[in-house]
């Protein structure tokens, strides 16, 4: 069981170990939090799906010419009268951009958070009978290795075929 | 002058005295050695080349919250074992191991699997490999089936991966017990030699039928290389682009359902030495274990996680390609090398 100090430690540091940024003696910390705590290990999992899903945007070249658009528009005489005419109420106008900002912020997380929800691999521990007789096949390679439990590999085999043959029957 | 003389014979015996020293701390501090544990797993791991025996067996498996318990009996030869299983659920399947290919007889169905060995490495490679992954320590002398044994652990030296605990006779090298643990270091399964008799020799007989009863069949895996895989099953066969570190590339088969449905797969074998991990990829999720519609896998999640406490299966559909990886890795990384698969 991991420690609830520990994992606002692992939490802390998450983004940082996603992106690569931490030394060995932490990263080695954060491992072996990971393998035991899956609450740090799904909060991990969606973040390394939102920076997938933002990595896959991509980046984009503006148009041609735009930036020379944006300036004659500065620059001409209606846009002075436009800010002009604008000029008396300078708080309706940033309201509505605060508005439109919050806006997007919250249509972006709850966006992110569905998107991640639905990227993040879930976890079964039931039997798994699609995937049996490929367990099977994989012990049975395993029972090559230099110190394989070959009594073992071949016992899950056994009990993946089964469970596999047990599903087929309902 | 004699003085000086003496001075300067000092300091030069001194400096020498210094340098055999330094030379003596850089050999046990940077020079690979070998210790008293390594020779031992050197040795067991040829033991089995060399001894001849006939064992009771019996495992201990924690699987999905409880303890299953298998009795077997084995007849091991330098070039060939017969494994049967008495209780548990393997009980009636005989496993004939020679010539680098396994026969498995299972008396419930009046069939045998055969599956042809695809390793790569050699028994020496694969021994390196396991060193150079894992630490070896002694961890005391106990006694297993009436036999003195040294204990040794065998530690990875990166944490992803599970140790073992080896009870290997002291006098034979013959490894009388395994405990597997897993990632966190908990016991998972644990296999005994209860009885073992060594002798000089035991019937080739044992070794050619699995038990007389079982239909021939064709090989459910046959090594076969990646553009032959290719061609057969209609898509590219491409390795991962990411492979955990410590594991190395053992082989590829083409891996075909035993229910004779005809389904086929590409296996592609990984190992550190120690553990196997498995890259399947077939066609589609509608193989014949499919045919009982799993409401789940039809959703078609980007990646679906499947663990207990002897391994972890990642399940991940691109496009007409499904690759299913396996083995006792953390979740996070089969998942990484399931998504890296092109």
């Amino acid at each position: 069981m991991a420690k609830v100090t520990d994992c606002h430690k692992t939490k802390a540091m998450l983004a940082d170990y996603a992106e690569g940024n931490l030394g060995w003696l932490a990263v080695r910390g954060i491992r072996a939090h990971l393998s035991g705590c899956d609450a740090c290990l799904s909060e991990l999992r969606a973040l390394d799906a939102t920076t997938r899903l933002v990595a896959d945007l991509g980046e984009r070249e503006p148009p041609v010419g735009l930036w020379n658009g944006v300036y004659n528009r500065i620059t001409s005489p209606e846009s002075s009268r436009d800010q002009m005419a604008v000029a008396p109420r300078p708080w309706l106008a940033s309201l509505r951009v605060r508005a439109i900002v919050t806006g997007l912020i919250i249509a972006l997380t709850i966006g992110g958070f569905a998107i991640s929800q639905f990227l993040t691999p879930r976890r079964s521990t039931g039997p798994d009978t699609i995937t049996a007789e490929y367990i099977e096949e994989h012990s049975m390679r395993a029972r090559g290795e230099l110190f394989a439990d070959r009594f073992t590999l071949t016992s899950i085999a056994a009990i993946a075929e089964t469970e596999r043959q047990e599903h087929g029957k309902l | 002058m004699e003085n000086s003389k003496l001075k300067l014979r000092f300091y030069i015996i001194a400096a020498l005295m210094i340098a055999l020293l330094a030379a003596v701390w850089g050999q046990k501090r940077f020079l690979p050695k070998t210790s008293n544990a390594d020779k031992t797993v050197f040795s067991a791991a040829a033991a089995d080349k060399r001894q001849s025996y006939v064992a009771d067996v019996r495992t201990s498996i924690f699987y999905k919250g409880r303890k299953i318990n298998v009795m077997s009996k084995m007849y091991h030869t330098p070039a060939a074992e017969r494994v049967e299983y008495v209780t548990g659920p393997p009980k009636g399947i005989v496993v004939i191991t020679r010539d680098g290919k396994t026969y498995s007889c299972d008396s419930r169905t009046k069939e045998t699997a055969l599956s042809v060995s695809a390793q790569a490495k050699s028994s020496s490679e694969r021994l390196q490999l396991l060193m150079r992954n894992h630490i070896a320590a002694l961890s005391g002398e106990a006694h297993v089936a009436g036999r003195q044994c040294q204990v040794v652990d065998i530690i990875p030296r990166d944490f992803n991966s599970p140790s073992k605990r080896l009870w290997i006779d002291k006098s034979t090298f013959v490894i009388l017990r395994i405990d597997d643990s897993d990632l966190s270091g908990r016991r998972r399964s644990s296999s005994e030699f209860t009885r073992i008799r060594y002798v000089s020799h035991l019937p080739s007989g044992l070794f050619i039928s699995p038990n007389g009863k079982c239909a021939a069949s064709d090989a459910i895996s046959q090594p076969l290389d990646r553009e032959a895989l290719s061609k057969r099953l209609g898509f590219k066969v491409t390795p991962p682009k990411y492979i955990p570190a410590g594991y190395t590339l053992d082989g590829y088969t083409l891996f075909k359902c035993s229910c004779k449905c005809g389904h086929e797969s590409a296996h592609i074998i990984y190992t550190n030495g120690l553990n196997t991990l498995s890259v399947f990829e077939t066609k589609s999720l509608l193989h014949c274990g499919a045919k009982v519609c799993d409401p789940s896998m039809r959703q078609s999640m980007d990646c679906r996680v499947n663990s207990n406490e002897q391994g972890q299966t990642a399940v991940i559909t691109k496009g007409k390609k499904t690759v299913l990886v396996i083995g006792n890795l953390p979740d996070a990384e089969l998942v990484k090398v399931a998504r890296s698969t092109p």
